[in-house]
């Protein structure tokens, strides 16, 4: 089953709501000090906000691939519509784009109504393929608009080019909605929500007959998801100042989506976190270092593969696997049987 | 014990040219156990699955406490107050005994939140015998108390009506009357039961009245000895030759 | 005449895209899972096939006699080594697994071939056939005719023999199999092999229509053959041949009547409105014709 809840055996304190929301808090302080504290460390604030902006769109796939158990391969729809969505307000209207950040969130969550509602309500593998259409649909769409509404707003193949905009206002903001992702996963993971899309996973007709509304649930889970990707693309958009098609609507942001909380540890609160610190430092790594760039998608490929195989919750699982025989090294007497 | 709380009115179900229930009435009165029985093919399932939302009627109409029921989705028959156990019992496998019921009692016709909830899964647990259980995983509990969960997990939704579908097969003997016990227990607490049962003997004590269903139709209704003498019940399950 | 060029030209095209979704259809009814990694086997089968090509010169056609029995056995192995070890979970596992299996194979093809575009041109690449008016392609014609070889070589095979009528049952009810004393893992593991072979053929076809590189016009044939496989009912042979002519004209008209670049967004349309309007696909709908 993709959906088991971690069993560290951590103790309760720790894993009590309000200690993860405080650790949520203060993680995300942390890294909006890091331009304060590291001003010239370009790299490490470029990393950073790579690594927020990976671990707030898989945070947001989570809960409808992980917690519901509804995988999609077409996320970057809604990355996309986000990215246009305050890019073109930006330069059409002037105004400024992380004031656009819930704008282009709704967009992206009434977007997935307009997905969700015919195919989540199938049973069986009907949304995962319908959102391998939806992907590419939009692509095509972005491509097209202009062509199609006779109009120049997302300038087709070329790409847009936006204003310049304060990168370290973009990295403040960047945390903020990472901070806002996890809190939101947090509660949903622990609420009554997030148990409503635990039991569509389970057993979606079981779910139903004992009185959860599984349709509007995984249409509404759909909408944060989508809501959150959207916000990432508005970040991407303020940072970047640039966008085209193909890198905000491309296949390949569909599957590091698909990879990242798959590789962190399916349908936990952390593990989107803990793999889009891999995919990102790791993405860098390997291509500056083997300098071809089919080895990625290969490594990624055969880790996935493995990841499914043998440890179904990613890192998650392989910490939780490793804490039983740390904590025996620790307090040796509590191993004896 | 008032008057009828479940009527249901020419309820016809039709798959391509099968005719799976074809023009049944029924009428369970309030607090009684109302017991469904007939061979194979009957249609005892099919009726069960319209009752509890997961199909709906090709003809016929069917009211829970004079509200129309018939065509609503399983989570909406669920709120109004009728839960249905399945067959083949789905627990979901990988959340705990705990957490199972809970789901139960969220998402029920109380919608409950926070302690109020934990109250009502600890009660139904101490009624099913599964507080024992509680931090088990569903997936490696035995059948029989896969069957009680099942029960319990329904239960803690607050039905007014709780359709038992099998839930005594494949028990050994002291397990099965340890359920009908429960279902008894269940009956006193005010919770009105429609069961379909293959194990006789559970059935027959248990019910006030039972329907005999052949080929999609009603052919007996009354107490547990009427239907046992009914000629058209015992032609039904045993065949021609036995009568001749 | 018009309208007869463009069934034409749309037949033509549909032998190709039947020929890429028999396999999915025929594996989603033994596993019921999507084959995800059929993109990644018929990339595979295009580049097998034009290695065979540049060695050899053997025409692509011929190909599939090679190709199609290798990748019996790569499919084979996968299911036997992966999809088989993770049945038990739910069916969104079997569907990641060979997502990975996708990505692996679509990469290694990458690092082996490069990210270049290739073609195979065998001498009558350039040929036509005259049929009175109609002007017809020589590779296209012959890539329909494989296409319906293969689709009534496979629904004599699946009505005919022992193991084929094994494959059909064992889409509509796998206890009952077990029951009946089939072997249903022996089955379902032939099944997948078949199904793998088709994409491998597929990808021999392929190469004499388009001109390809590792991830092209693969990911867009991937959703065509999703589109085709729901609109045909998901396991009926019959159906996916023609759920292949009805997108391949879809297409066509689409391109004639509207704008050349919407042609792949008519799959995605056509995906949708079979989900909201008929779920079964046409085979359910022809179903419900046949029983009312």
């Amino acid at each position: 089953m993709t959906a088991q809840p971690p069993r560290l055996g951590l103790p309760r304190w720790l894993t009590s709501v309000w200690t993860q929301a405080a650790l949520i808090v203060a993680i995300g302080i942390v890294i909006a000090l890091i331009p304060v504290v590291q001003p010239r460390a370009l790299n490490l604030q470029r990393l950073a906000f790579f690594v927020l902006w990976y671990a707030i769109m898989a945070t947001g796939w989570n809960i409808i691939g992980g917690y519901a158990g509804q995988i999609s391969f077409g996320h970057s729809a809604f990355l996309g519509m986000g990215a246009y969505v305050s890019g073109v307000l930006w330069y059409t209207t002037k105004i400024d784009p992380l004031l656009t950040l819930p704008v282009a969130g709704l967009a992206a969550a009434a977007y997935s109504f307009l997905v969700g509602v015919p195919t989540l309500r199938l049973r069986g593998p009907y949304f995962a393929i319908a959102t391998i259409g939806v992907g590419e649909a939009s692509r095509l769409f972005a491509v097209n608009f202009d062509d199609i509404f006779g109009v120049t707003l997302t300038k087709g193949v070329t790409g847009l080019s936006l204003p310049n905009y304060d990168a370290e206002t973009v990295h403040y903001a960047t945390a903020a909605v990472f901070v806002l992702a996890m809190l939101t996963t947090l509660w949903i993971r622990r609420g009554v929500f997030g148990t409503g899309l635990f039991a569509i996973n389970m057993d979606r007709d079981a779910a139903e007959t004992v009185g959860v509304p599984t349709a509007r649930l995984q249409v509404l889970a759909l909408a944060v998801s989508a809501f959150f990707c959207a916000m990432a693309g508005t970040l991407y958009a303020a940072r970047q100042q640039f966008l085209d098609p193909a890198s905000m609507f491309g296949f390949d942001k569909s599957i590091a989506l698909v990879l990242i909380p798959l590789v962190g540890g399916l349908g936990t609160v952390w593990g989107p976190v803990f793999g889009a610190l891999l995919y990102s430092a790791g993405l860098d790594q390997i291509q500056s270092a083997s300098r071809n760039p089919y080895l990625p998608s290969l490594i990624y490929g055969v880790l996935l593969v493995v990841i499914v195989l043998f440890e179904p919750l990613g890192i998650v699982g392989l910490l939780g696997r490793l804490r039983a025989p740390l904590g025996r090294l620790l307090r040796p007497s509590e191993g004896a049987p | 014990m008032s008057g009828p709380i479940l009527v249901g009115r020419g309820l016809i179900k039709r798959f391509g040219g099968l005719v799976a229930v074809n023009g049944v009435d029924i009428d369970v009165d309030e607090g009684q156990i109302y017991g469904l029985i007939g061979p194979n093919g009957a249609g005892k399932t099919t009726l069960f699955r319209l009752l509890s939302g997961v199909y709906a009627p090709t003809a016929g109409t069917f009211e829970l406490r004079g509200r129309k029921i018939a065509g609503l989705s399983p989570h909406a028959v669920c709120r109004l107050g009728l839960v249905t156990t399945h067959q083949i019992v789905r627990p979901f496998a990988d959340m705990t005994v705990h957490r199972n019921v809970l789901v139960g009692a969220l998402f029920g016709r109380l919608g409950l939140r926070g302690a109020a909830a934990e109250a009502e899964v600890d009660r139904v647990l101490e009624l099913t015998q599964l507080s024992a259980h509680r931090a088990t995983f569903a997936r490696s509990l035995t059948l029989a108390r896969r069957k009680r969960l099942e029960v319990a997990r329904a239960l803690a939704t607050a039905p007014d009506v709780l359709l038992l579908d099998e839930v005594a097969a494949g028990l050994n003997p002291t397990e099965g009357a340890q359920m009908v016990d429960l279902i008894r227990k269940i009956r006193d607490s005010g919770i009105t039961i429609v069961m379909v049962e293959h194990v006789m003997k559970a059935i027959m004590s248990l019910s006030d009245r039972i329907m005999v269903m052949d080929l999609g139709r009603k052919i007996a209704l009354g107490t547990a000895d009427e239907v046992a003498r009914d000629p058209a019940v015992v032609k039904a399950y045993l065949g021609e030759r036995a009568i001749a | 005449m018009r309208l007869v060029e463009a069934l034409i030209s749309a037949l033509m095209v549909a032998g190709l895209y039947a020929t890429m979704s028999y396999g999915l259809a025929l594996i989603y009814g033994v596993r019921k899972v999507i084959n995800i990694a059929n993109a990644g086997t018929m990339t595979l089968g295009a580049f097998v096939t034009l290695l065979i090509w540049q060695a050899t010169g053997l025409d692509p056609l011929l190909c599939v006699f090679i190709v199609g029995p290798l990748f019996f056995f790569v499919g084979a192995l996968i299911e036997v080594f992966l999809v088989r070890r993770v049945a038990a979970q739910a069916p969104i596992i079997s569907l990641l697994l060979l997502f990975g299996v996708l990505l692996v194979i679509q990469a290694a093809t990458s690092l082996v071939f490069g990210g270049d575009v290739r073609s195979v041109r065998p001498a009558y690449i350039e040929s036509v056939v005259k049929l009175g008016d109609i002007t017809l392609a020589y590779n296209r014609l012959a890539v329909f005719f494989s296409g319906l070889v293969i689709l009534v070589g496979l629904e004599l095979f699946l009505r005919n023999t022992f193991l084929g009528r094994a494959i059909r049952a064992l889409a509509q009810d796998v206890e009952a199999c077990q029951l009946a004393g089939i072997d249903t893992k022996r089955v379902s593991m032939i099944a997948f092999g078949i199904g793998t072979a088709l994409s491998g053929a597929a990808g021999c076809l392929l190469t004499l229509v388009f001109a390809f590189d590792p991830t092209n016009p693969f990911g867009v044939l991937q959703l065509k053959s999703f589109t085709i496989i729901v609109l045909g009912g998901l396991e009926s042979v019959v159906g996916v041949a023609f759920a292949s002519f009805v997108l391949a004209l879809a297409e066509n008209v689409t391109v004639t009547l509207w704008k050349a670049q919407l042609e792949n967004l008519v799959s995605f349309v056509l995906l949708v409105v079979v989900l909201v309007v008929m779920p079964g696909g046409l085979a359910a709908l022809l179903r419900r014709r046949g029983v009312a």
